[in-house]
C-alpha cells in the first residue's frame, strides 16, 4: 500500500510539472510580445491549465502527507523541510503572479485578481501603460526559484539526509 | 543517512531531475495543443506557436539527458538483464512515435503549416486517421501519454520482471 501511495505521489508530481509547463514558458514568451492580442492569447493559455494544475497539486500533497504517516517519516527533518520549501515556493509564486501577471491582465482588459478578489474585465489601458507593466515582469528569478526548489525537494526525498 | 557519494545515486538524481525538466517543457506543448482548439485568430495562433518554438529545444535536450542517464543506469545497475528496463525504453520510443505522428498531423491541420498528402501518396492513410481524430487529438495524446508515463513509472518503481 505504501509503494502505491508513493507511486501516486510521483504521478502527481509528473502531472503537476506537465500542467505547469504552459505557464512557465508563457512567463518568458510574453516578455517578447508587443501586440496586446498576442499577450492576451498567452495569458489565456496559462488560465486553461489551471484545473489540471490544481488537481495534480492536490494529488501530490495529499498522497505525500499520507505516505509521510505510513512511512513514519514525520519524525525526520527532510520531510518538514520539503513541505516548508513547497509551501514557501507556492506562496512566493502566488504573490508574484498577482503582483505582476494579474496587473498585466488588468491593463489588457482581461479578468484579473486584486486583493483577494476576482474582478471582471475593465477597459484596456493604452499601449504605453501595457508596455510599462510588461517591463516589470521578471520571469527568471521565478523559474530559478521554482525549478531550483523542486530539485532541492527531489534531493531531500531521494536521499533523506536528516 | 544515505550518502550522496556513489556515482549511481548522482546519475539517478540527474535522470529524475531531467525527466521533471522534460515534463515541464513538454507540458507547454500539451497546453498549446488544447488551446489551439479554442483559437481562430491568426495573431493568437502565432503567439501560441511561439510557445512551442521556445519549449522545443528544452524538451528535446531534457529528454535526451533522461534517455542517456537511463541507459548509463541500466549498465551501472546491471538492469539491462531485466525485461522491465527494456520494456520501459520500448514504451518511451513507441509513445514518442505516436506523439510525433498524431501531434504533427494535428498541428499541421490546425495551423495549416503542413501540406497534407493526396490519396495514393505516402502517409495518406496515417494522415486520414489523424484527421479523423480532429479536435479530439489533444485529449487522445494526453490520455495515451499519461497511461504510457504511468506504465513506465510503475516498471521503474516496482521492477516486476
Amino acid at each position: 500500500m505504501y509503494s502505491w501511495l508513493v507511486f501516486l505521489h510521483v504521478l502527481g508530481v509528473m502531472g503537476f510539472m506537465l500542467a505547469h509547463g504552459g505557464t512557465t514558458v508563457m512567463t518568458f514568451q510574453i516578455q517578447k510580445e508587443r501586440d496586446p492580442d498576442r499577450m492576451r492569447a498567452l495569458l489565456d493559455l496559462s488560465g486553461y491549465s489551471w484545473p489540471a494544475f490544481a488537481l495534480s497539486f492536490l494529488l501530490l500533497l495529499v498522497s505525500g502527507i499520507i505516505a509521510g504517516f505510513m512511512g513514519r517519516w514525520w519524525s525526520q527533518g527532510w520531510i518538514w523541510t520539503s513541505l516548508a520549501i513547497l509551501l514557501g515556493m507556492s506562496i512566493y509564486m502566488g504573490w508574484s503572479s498577482r503582483a505582476h501577471y494579474h496587473k498585466l491582465r488588468k491593463a489588457l482588459g482581461m479578468r484579473y485578481f486584486e486583493g483577494s478578489k476576482d474582478h471582471p474585465p475593465i477597459k484596456a489601458a493604452g499601449e504605453e501603460e501595457i508596455l510599462a507593466v510588461q517591463a516589470t515582469l521578471r520571469p527568471l528569478p521565478m523559474a530559478v526559484l521554482g525549478f531550483g526548489g523542486t530539485l532541492v525537494i527531489l534531493w531531500l526525498m531521494m536521499f533523506k539526509p536528516f | 543517512m544515505r550518502p550522496l557519494t556513489q556515482m549511481y545515486d548522482v546519475i539517478l538524481f540527474l535522470h529524475v531531475a531531467s525527466a521533471l525538466g522534460y515534463f515541464l517543457a513538454h507540458g507547454a506543448f500539451a497546453s498549446v495543443t488544447f488551446a489551439l482548439n479554442r483559437e481562430s485568430q491568426p495573431e493568437r495562433l502565432e503567439a501560441l506557436e511561439g510557445i512551442m518554438d521556445s519549449s522545443g529545444p528544452w524538451s528535446l535536450g531534457s529528454v535526451l539527458v533522461t534517455i542517456v542517464s537511463g541507459l548509463v543506469l541500466m549498465v551501472m545497475g546491471n538492469w539491462w538483464r531485466d525485461a522491465w528496463a527494456w520494456l520501459s525504453l520500448l514504451i518511451l520510443i513507441a509513445i514518442g512515435v505516436v506523439m510525433v505522428i498524431f501531434g504533427g498531423i494535428f498541428l499541421g491541420w490546425r495551423l495549416g503549416t503542413e501540406e497534407m498528402p493526396a490519396e495514393g501518396e505516402r502517409w495518406y492513410r496515417t494522415v486520414q486517421w489523424g484527421l479523423r481524430l480532429g479536435s479530439r487529438t489533444p485529449l487522445f495524446l494526453t490520455v495515451t501519454g499519461l497511461i504510457a508515463l504511468g506504465l513506465i513509472l510503475w516498471l521503474m518503481m516496482f521492477k516486476p520482471f
